[in-house]
């Protein structure tokens, strides 16, 4: 095969790889982060599963892991709502086609065996455990401690499901820890604090790991066996393993003759972020290349917060790993790999880390992604984006997220679009919000620059510096043949109409976008995300600041898994908070405050009004009567968020 | 030992604690309980110290419980995760618990800010559903519990 442009430049990344018996056409594994959700509650694999992973056996890794199944029939290691299971031969079939599926696509299958340990039995009244040993997160069951009959049926278990998976046709398996599964409760001194010996000393905690392998290894001779291992745990502070014993249990691992480390790391109760906006990319290498100067004869494959090819190539390049472990930015972009290799790597939609794929899955529902609207939709042709039977003249007002992702969408169709943007760039309030993100404004504007290169590769015409407005249409008149209003949203200062003072109130979004300067003691009407990235960044730069909320809580609007990061910024950060507070009037020297303890003044130059937020949606009264369709998306319909503006622009796109 | 125990020994000043926070357990259902239990004790039961531990400890652990419509505290004894009868529990690093006694103005803050340098470690014994159920959303936000999110 001829070598494409990019695979030059990444050699490290794109040579031939060996697992065992078996060739890789590359150094890419696609690893089996978290499960889809996609599946039936028995555990059978559903035509969504099947469509999905069509879609995973095709990003161009050299190896592909399918997702976590549960290897016991009694549902103790089932640790999601819709995770598949692999007990019996009852479900060999779709198995096959998912193995058929990844050799089809020119890579080796490899089968994860997911016993979820502590947070399993999700269908049960319990979970089991080495020891009885409490959670510390509210979604789990309570645990049981495993006998030692037990430990041998599970041993048991997990070689049935290793020999059924190669049965299916898969080339080999992978039995995880990550993020403190059973295997991780065995090998933590947190979790198991048996006396017998399974307990004790890091070599008899060891122990069920050295019989899963050795059960593993005979039941699958010929195929190789695949083991991920937390490099770190972050559980150390709390009773956990220390790094090195992490790394004692790895060794031994590699002496129980693995075939790969797989390492990650934190668990999911972990007290620290792993893999969040937060981290830098590259921050836990320094765990794979301890695992690999350690153990130089075993393959080790890594990825956790590594998002990045031309970073792992390097990697590789150091010899720090040999195989790049990647999953989340394959479900934000499963053509990464191929844009990498063709040297499009400015067509990649970035993983911004979002976490809204583990957000959902523990609200038991189906991973989505903020960056892939398509994702989980594989199997419903109406989300593929297909070449439109009439080609249309379509207008878009505004250039932020939904309008850009719709842009660009019906521009893949066929469609001509042209969008309009009062401001002078594309963006709208995701520039704003970027502009004073503490976690990786990079992240945010990632999407911005990708909506600019696909807009330019893609035709679209874009129109800055103009208002759209009934007088603006009017100039329009059957011009266009379709119009999406993704005019975005603004501050609702209609709210503050009965608040005294109110005309000394300025706006959050100006202030996001620097057209405010605002003082050195700043008070911040609404704790919701814009109020809080406003006051979190005013505060990092030196100013006084004090978030006045009229609910009980802040973050209110904020993604579950990012709302305990801004209440830890505003703990760090020392902004005074006052919730269940009311503005009551407003004057040159600050703001009067009531709440449940009377009436209170907060001094201020400068009180930013970032209260509820108001679409705008005059714009559709306005065209109803001057165009064939008229669609809108995005916070122009209510005001949400990135992740409903990526997925409402995509499905309009999609469908005009 | 006794620097373990002597936290746990002035029930009138986590009494006082507790009524300086009334209106956070006020949603709690009756019987609703958490307990605090000195690390020392739960390593011991883990037989980590088990040297350390006397033979019958009279005094290892407080509950703070809800009964007749106010939460009150009470001495208990530690005996491990089992049959222990209480829907939260904390343990405590050397010092943590003598340090939110000694915060007089704010002892829940000193808690949460214990809790975020785990030296005060926390366990559920509920799911979450059955936690907001017996009403505890407000004192698991006020500790910044819901923080502690999964795979960040």
């Amino acid at each position: 095969m001829t070598q494409r442009p990019g695979e030059s430049q990444l050699p490290h990344l794109f040579r031939p790889g060996r697992i065992g018996k078996f060739p890789t056409r590359n150094l890419i594994k696609y690893g089996a982060c978290c499960v889809s959700n996609y599946n039936g509650r028995d555990g059978t694999i559903t035509p969504r599963e099947l469509a999905r992973m069509r879609v995973i056996a095709n990003t161009g890794c050299g190896m592909i892991t399918n997702q976590g199944a549960y290897p016991d029939p009694r549902g103790e290691g089932k640790a999601y709502f819709r995770q598949v299971a692999i007990f019996d031969d009852k479900f060999l079939p779709e198995f096959e086609t998912i193995a058929r599926y990844i050799h089809d696509g020119g890579a080796i299958a490899i089968q994860q065996i997911l016993h979820a340990g502590r947070y399993g039995g999700i269908d049960l009244g319990y979970c089991i455990q080495p020891s009885v040993v409490p959670q510390t997160l509210p979604h789990f069951r309570p645990p049981r401690e495993m006998t030692k009959d037990d430990i041998r049926q599970c041993v048991h278990e997990h070689a049935e499901a290793a020999q059924r998976a190669v049965k299916a046709g898969f080339d080999g398996t992978e039995v995880t820890s990550f993020m403190g599964y059973l295997l991780a409760n065995f090998n933590s001194k947190f979790t198991n604090q048996r006396t017998d010996e399974y307990g004790g000393s890091t070599k008899n905690r060891g122990r069920f790991m050295r019989e899963l392998i050795d059960g593993m290894k005979q039941a699958t001779p010929d195929n190789p066996l695949i083991i991920r291992l937390n490099g770190a745990e972050l559980m150390d502070q709390w009773g956990g393993n220390d790094e090195d014993e992490c790394f004692e249990l790895m060794a031994q691992a590699v002496d129980c003759g693995v075939d790969m480390i797989s390492v990650t790391v934190g668990w999911q109760e972990a007290p620290e972020s792993s893999i969040g906006r937060d981290i830098p990319p590259g921050y836990w290498n320094h765990l794979a290349a301890r695992a690999k100067k350690s153990f130089p004869d075993t393959l080790i494959a890594f990825g956790n917060r590594l998002p990045d090819a031309g970073m792992a190539n390097d990697c590789i390049a150091k010899g720090e790993f040999d195989f790049w472990e990647v999953c989340r930015p394959l479900l934000a972009d499963p053509e990464m790999v191929h844009k990498v290799a063709e040297g499009r790597t400015d067509e990649i939609r970035r993983c911004i880390g979002s976490l809204n794929c583990l957000s959902r899955l523990f609200r038991d529902l189906p991973y989505t992604c903020t960056m892939n609207p398509a994702l989980g939709h594989e199997v419903e042709p109406e989300y593929a984006i297909t070449l439109a039977t009439v080609k249309k003249k379509v207008m878009v007002i505004g250039a932020g997220p939904a309008g850009m992702e719709c842009a660009i969408t019906a521009a893949k169709r066929g469609h001509a679009v042209t969008v309009f943007e009062k401001s002078d760039r594309i963006g709208g309030s995701l520039l704003g919000y970027a502009a004073h993100d503490l976690a990786r404004p990079d992240d945010l504007l990632s999407v911005i620059r990708h909506y600019e290169v696909m807009a330019r590769k893609l035709g679209v015409e874009l129109k800055f510096n103009t208002e759209a407005n009934a007088k603006f249409m009017r100039s329009m008149l059957h011009q266009f043949d379709a119009c999406v209003v993704a005019a975005g949203a603004r501050t609702d200062m209609s709210a503050y109409d009965r608040l005294e003072g109110r005309e000394r109130l300025v706006d959050a979004i100006d202030v996001a976008k620097g057209k405010v300067q605002p003082g050195k003691r700043v008070v911040v009407i609404g704790a919701g995300k814009v109020g809080l990235v406003v006051a979190e960044s005013l505060r990092k730069n030196g100013a006084e600041v004090t978030l006045v909320e009229e609910e009980k809580r802040i973050a209110g609007d904020v993604m579950p898994s990012f709302k305990w990061r801004h209440s830890a910024w505003v703990e760090e950060l020392e902004i005074r908070t006052l919730t269940l507070s009311r503005v009551t009037r407003v004057t040159a020297d600050g703001v009067h405050v009531a709440n449940g303890k009377g009436e209170t003044f907060v001094a201020a130059d400068t009180v930013i009004a970032a209260g509820p937020r108001k679409s705008n949606q005059e714009l559709f009264r306005d065209f109803e009567w001057m165009i064939d369709e008229l669609h809108g998306c995005g916070d122009a319909i209510m005001p949400r968020g990135l992740d409903a503006a990526i997925q409402e622009g995509y499905r309009l796109g999609v469908r005009i | 030992m006794d620097v373990a125990v002597a936290a746990l020994e002035d029930l009138a000043a986590w009494q006082r604690v507790i009524d300086g926070y009334a209106p956070l357990f006020e949603p709690l259902a009756t019987g609703a309980a958490v307990g605090l239990v000195p690390r020392f004790f739960a390593d011991a039961i883990g037989s980590r110290r088990s040297a350390a531990m006397p033979s019958t400890p009279t005094l290892s652990m407080l509950e703070w419980r809800k009964r007749d419509g106010r939460m009150r505290v009470q001495p208990g004894i530690y005996r491990g995760f089992e049959g222990l009868g209480v829907d939260l529990l904390f343990l405590a690093g050397d010092g943590a618990l003598e340090a939110v006694l000694a915060r007089e103005e704010h002892p829940l803050g000193e808690m949460k800010r214990q809790l975020r340098a785990a030296r005060i470690q926390f366990f559920v014994f509920r799911t979450k559903r059955e936690l907001r159920d017996l009403g505890y959303e407000d004192f698991v936000e006020a500790l910044g519990l819901p923080f502690l999110g999964a795979c960040r």
